[in-house]
């Protein structure tokens, strides 16, 4: 009798603990899968991230005449898959550093081509007929949260263009 | 036996949830993991067949008029279908865009391998003067520039040929003709299309004015109608106005003339019958090309009094003669004369008396000064 109460006890015991592995392995797997496929939508987005600068134009500085702290018009289309979010644009001197500037919302670009969006971006440094270079960070913006930037950021694209300034006409 | 054997369910109970949890957690996790991969594996692969397409689209971009309207004539070369999404206009130098605040053209055009179509870009280059480029943007995301085109109140000037191609040949060798083609290798134009050049001298050096359109062209060099071997040098394709100017070096080594040698041929010595008596000697003039001359020479002139006398003595009489050519460290006589001498003389002939013409380079050539001295013995 007492060996049939044990066994009885050993088969809960049994059941009991297979069903909480059971459920754990679940639970485990559903966490697992769901951030597969965040992942994987991630790095498809990142895949299919493309911006393409169509056109900038570096004004002159102080010293070709110009104003001190000159703003570049740049125009940004979008070949890509996803819409994108553009968090920074700046343009400095070629071989420099880029200069920090903080990420915050400046434009959106719809995909497709669909759309040229002009841009305003602030250049930094300035010297004799050197050239620049254009920086623009984006990310997809579904991957965007306006309330946290930073977040998603490792799944954005840099794109750079080197432009000459514009001679001074004055 | 019935303890042992109800003891043993347990441990079947255990091993069916391990299989159950395998079968139920694990393989659908791998399965689904997989399929992720290969869902990504998927995009990777569409990702790279659409930068194949992309760098697989080719448009061919050129600037025409008609009737006082600016086109642009876009065709499609390449082997997929594209779509011209935008066309910009910039003025060259500065780098702005026609209109100042955007894109100049922004209508979709879908284009068939091998098919064109006309833009009228009149309206963004109304007016202007100055020289300006176009560039398409396409749906993919490439880019293709036209030819930078001068615009004169927004129209192309009437001068078919607004670019000035420049083509040199230098170091040309004396005799040979030298042609010139220049053929256009992506519908521009050129006038005249061939140059031909007869070198007078050696090492000479020509340059001719093509005028062109922009585009391509092939410009090749021929030798008496041969096409001239120069490597790389030959062909040459310039694409205009990007280069103006193709120089073509033959590499005819540069020529220095040299001093002609004289060598005077006379008696070193006379003896005179008597004392006030006198004697005519014969004088040879000979002329040498010295080994170091890098051309063969003609003769080309030989001064009758090319022989003077000092201390007692006269020159009665030369005979010359000239025409005769003479390779490097060849000798030939040039002159004869006769001299009548009383006493001891210096016979002299001054630099510059006989001349010559070099065969290749067609420079001339001047004897050096040489002197000999005859001895009288009364």
């Amino acid at each position: 009798m007492s060996s049939v109460v044990a066994e009885a006890i050993l088969i809960s015991v049994a059941v009991a603990i297979g069903i909480a592995l059971l459920l754990v392995s679940q639970s485990w797997a559903s966490v697992t899968n769901a951030k597969s496929v965040d992942q994987t939508n991630k790095e498809v987005a990142q895949q299919w991230s493309l911006l393409l600068i169509e056109h900038a134009l570096v004004p002159p500085g102080p010293s070709m005449g110009g104003i001190n702290r000159p703003e570049a018009p740049v125009y940004v289309s979008n070949p890509g898959k996803f819409e994108l979010v553009i968090l920074r644009c700046v343009v400095y001197p070629k071989g420099a550093s880029p200069p920090f500037a903080p990420l915050h919302e400046i434009a959106r670009v719809p995909a497709d081509m669909r759309q040229v969006v002009p841009l305003t971006c602030p250049v930094y440094g300035h010297g004799l007929g050197q050239s620049y270079v254009v920086e623009i960070f984006a990310i997809p913006i579904h991957l965007y949260d306006p309330l946290e930037p930073l977040t998603n950021v490792q799944y954005g694209v840099i794109i750079r263009y080197d432009v000459k300034p514009t001679p001074s006409t004055g | 036996m019935t303890s042992r054997g109800k003891s043993g369910i347990s441990s079947v109970v255990a091993a069916l949830f391990t299989v159950v949890i395998v079968f139920f957690a694990l393989v659908p996790t791998f399965l689904f993991t997989q399929s992720l991969y290969a869902i990504l594996s998927n995009e990777v692969n569409k990702r790279r067949y659409f930068e194949v397409d992309r760098y697989s689209e080719k448009l061919d971009v050129l600037v025409l008029q008609i009737d006082n309207r600016l086109n642009l004539k876009v065709e499609n070369t390449g082997p997929i279908s594209l779509v011209v999404v935008r066309v910009w206009a910039y003025r060259v130098g500065t780098g702005s865009t026609l209109p100042a605040d955007g894109p100049c053209y922004t209508e979709s055009i879908t284009l068939n391998p091998g098919s064109e179509a006309l833009i009228d870009v009149s309206t963004c280059v109304q007016e202007y003067t100055g020289y300006v480029m176009f560039k398409v943007v396409t749906e993919r995301g490439r880019q293709f520039t036209s030819h930078v085109v001068y615009l004169l109140n927004g129209m192309l000037p009437s001068s078919p040929y607004p670019f000035t191609l420049t083509v040199s040949i230098i170091n040309m060798q004396r005799g040979k003709t030298y042609t010139v083609k220049v053929t256009p290798l992506d519908g521009g134009l050129v006038s005249p299309m061939t140059f031909t050049h007869k070198a007078t001298a050696s090492n000479e050096n020509v340059t001719v004015a093509f005028g062109t359109t922009a585009g391509t062209f092939n410009v090749k060099l021929y030798e008496n109608n041969m096409f001239k071997d120069l490597g790389d040098q030959n062909p040459q394709t310039v694409k205009v106005p990007d280069y103006t100017a193709v120089i073509f070096d033959l590499g005819w080594i540069v020529i220095s003339p040299v001093d002609l040698e004289v060598v005077i041929v006379a008696p070193r010595e006379v003896r005179l019958r008597d004392s006030g008596s006198e004697v005519i000697v014969q004088v040879f003039v000979f002329v040498k090309l010295p080994r170091e001359a890098q051309e063969p020479v003609t003769i080309t002139d030989v001064l009758d009094g090319l022989l003077s006398v000092s201390g007692g003595g006269e020159v009665t009489g030369c005979s010359t003669v000239s025409g005769i050519d003479l390779r490097p460290n060849q000798m030939t006589l040039v002159a004869t004369c006769f001299v009548t001498i009383s006493d001891d003389v210096t016979l002299t002939v001054p630099a510059g008396v006989i001349a010559a013409e070099g065969e290749d380079s067609g420079l001339q050539y001047f004897n050096s000064a040489a002197s000999f001295v005859i001895d009288v013995d009364n």
